[in-house]
């Protein structure tokens, strides 16, 4: 499923400018400021672009022309920074809350399964305050995936771990990504984050779109300076297992 | 230097526990036969229909209205909110004038209300709006703010989770606004109990019909000092019980909030 983002955000004295076509697991990076949460938000619908639409799967989540669906009805998961738990409800009913169809009963059956397949069924009752960073971090992502969407948000999902925590963390959304197979957005400010599971790199600066591509792409050939000082060492790493950016050749 | 501080603040708690103390030790059940005969029960009556029209009819206006200055962050929010801030530095005294001179007979509205064939001073509605005049500040200010504090991407996630405006307001914003509901219906609801000023300029004394038990208190005072201590006694006792009730935790948890 491919996302296309053509928009101008403006926001008082910033803006936004993005034209993106991507799927897969995409990073998006850039310095403080550059647009990278503002991006998320306006896929979700938290706010209104000026001009430009956004198309998920051939179907128009926004256009100027009069289309804005609400952000219920788009499908699209949002895990904002700090993920966002309700923290009067407990880690099952916070995944069943993202739970779209079915009674109540079968809501929280579904819950206790996602809940289950992560190792927390012995969490289920406890309130985001009372789990771990990591637990919080599962939770989340459970309850992400229990609405089953089409395209995943995730702004800086590992930015509330401990540095300990964060290598295991990584790991495992490497593989839930890879399981769900579903299209993301991953703002991130650690290269590691994109190389253990994103497809592609999205660059942001100053609200425009400096670089995006494939990630041995964007490494070897930076755009900018700012590139080239969050890519350097990565080219020694084990780039081998990254999957190839299926995109690129669907769409050109 | 040390010591000074602690007398003074000695001093303080004395002098509010003191009044009360004494209050409780200087009633006995001959000056509750007297209250009953001069109007206890329908005071206490008045009192308690009054409030809990006014305050549940705050809590009916007021919550949607708390929930738009949660929100709004425009001139016209804060404007909105000095207004309903106005209430609680204005003196009763002057609430019941003012009242009076926009819904009296020869008020401002006046002649619209009695078109609508509705005439509101000194009937048990003019009690009401006067208790509702000066306890909304306390009741909307607060859960305003709590509105204010909750962190907006959360509503963005449920939003996006697929839950509608409405199921995002009962599930989330309601919940853990919970609290400081409870806390500013308990202070409001006080508040209107004990209103005396307002009421009397905008609703009078008439018995049955417009004296509430602090009214009754004042009335019965000017003859005999023993039943309007009996009848403070009991306006203590109320206003204590049903504070304590709606700030205990059972209450908060049946509602949905974790206090």
């Amino acid at each position: 499923m491919t996302l296309e983002v053509c928009i101008t955000v403006e926001r008082g004295t910033f803006s936004l400018d993005v034209n993106i076509a991507c799927g897969g697991v995409t990073a998006v990076m850039g310095p403080n400021g550059a647009g990278k949460t503002t991006l998320l938000r306006a896929c979700v619908g938290a706010l209104r672009p000026s001009r430009g639409r956004i198309v998920l799967g051939g179907e128009t989540l926004f256009d100027e022309r009069g289309i804005d669906q609400p952000p219920e009805d788009r499908h699209v998961a949002y895990v904002p920074q700090g993920l966002g738990l309700f923290p009067h409800l407990s880690a099952l009913e916070n995944v069943a809350f993202g739970r779209r169809r079915g009674t109540d009963r079968e809501r929280r059956e579904a819950a206790i399964d996602l809940l289950g397949e992560l190792d927390l069924a012995g969490v289920c009752d406890r309130l985001p305050g009372e789990l771990s960073g990591g637990q919080q971090q599962k939770v989340a992502l459970a309850r992400a995936r229990a609405a089953e969407p089409r395209l995943l948000l995730l702004d800086e999902p590992l930015s509330a771990l401990d540095p300990t925590a964060r290598p295991r963390t990584r790991r495992f959304l490497a593989e839930w990504f890879e399981e769900t197979q579903l299209p993301a957005l991953v703002v991130t400010h650690d290269p590691a984050d994109a190389v253990e599971f994103a497809w592609a790199v999205l660059v942001l600066e100053g609200g425009r779109v400096t670089q995006h591509g494939a990630l041995e792409e964007v490494a070897v050939r930076p755009s900018t300076e700012f590139v080239a000082a969050l890519t350097a060492g990565l080219i020694d790493r084990p780039l081998g297992s990254v999957p190839p950016p299926s995109w690129i050749s669907e769409d050109e | 230097m040390r010591s000074i501080a602690a007398l003074g603040a000695a001093a303080l708690v004395l002098l509010v526990a003191l009044p009360i103390v004494a209050l409780a030790l200087s009633v006995s059940a001959a000056d509750f036969g007297e209250a009953v005969t001069r109007g206890l029960w329908e005071a206490l009556w008045l009192s308690l229909r009054s409030t809990t029209i006014a305050i549940g009819g705050l809590a009916v206006l007021g919550t949607p209205l708390a929930w738009w200055l949660g929100r709004e962050r425009g001139r016209l929010g804060r404007l909105v909110e000095a207004v309903m801030r106005l209430p609680a530095v204005t003196p009763p005294a002057v609430a019941g004038v003012a009242l009076l001179t926009a819904f009296g007979r020869q008020g401002v509205f006046g002649d619209t209300l009695s078109t609508l064939g509705v005439s509101l001073p000194f009937t048990p509605a003019a009690v009401v709006v006067a208790q509702v005049f000066v306890a909304a500040p306390f009741y909307v200010l607060p859960l305003a703010s709590a509105f204010r504090e909750i962190d907006e991407d959360l509503l963005w996630t449920a939003r996006s989770l697929g839950a509608t405006p409405a199921r995002v307001f009962f599930r989330i914003s309601l919940p853990l606004a919970m609290p400081a509901l409870l806390g500013g219906l308990a202070i409001a609801w006080a508040r209107a109990l004990g209103e005396f000023g307002a009421t009397l300029v905008f609703a009078g004394s008439l018995p049955g019909v417009t004296r509430t038990l602090p009214i009754a208190i004042y009335t019965t005072m000017e003859g005999d000092m023993a039943p309007a201590r009996a009848m403070s006694l009991v306006l203590l006792g109320f206003a204590l019980v049903m504070f304590l009730a709606l700030r205990s935790s059972p209450i908060a948890r049946a509602f949905g909030g974790r206090p």
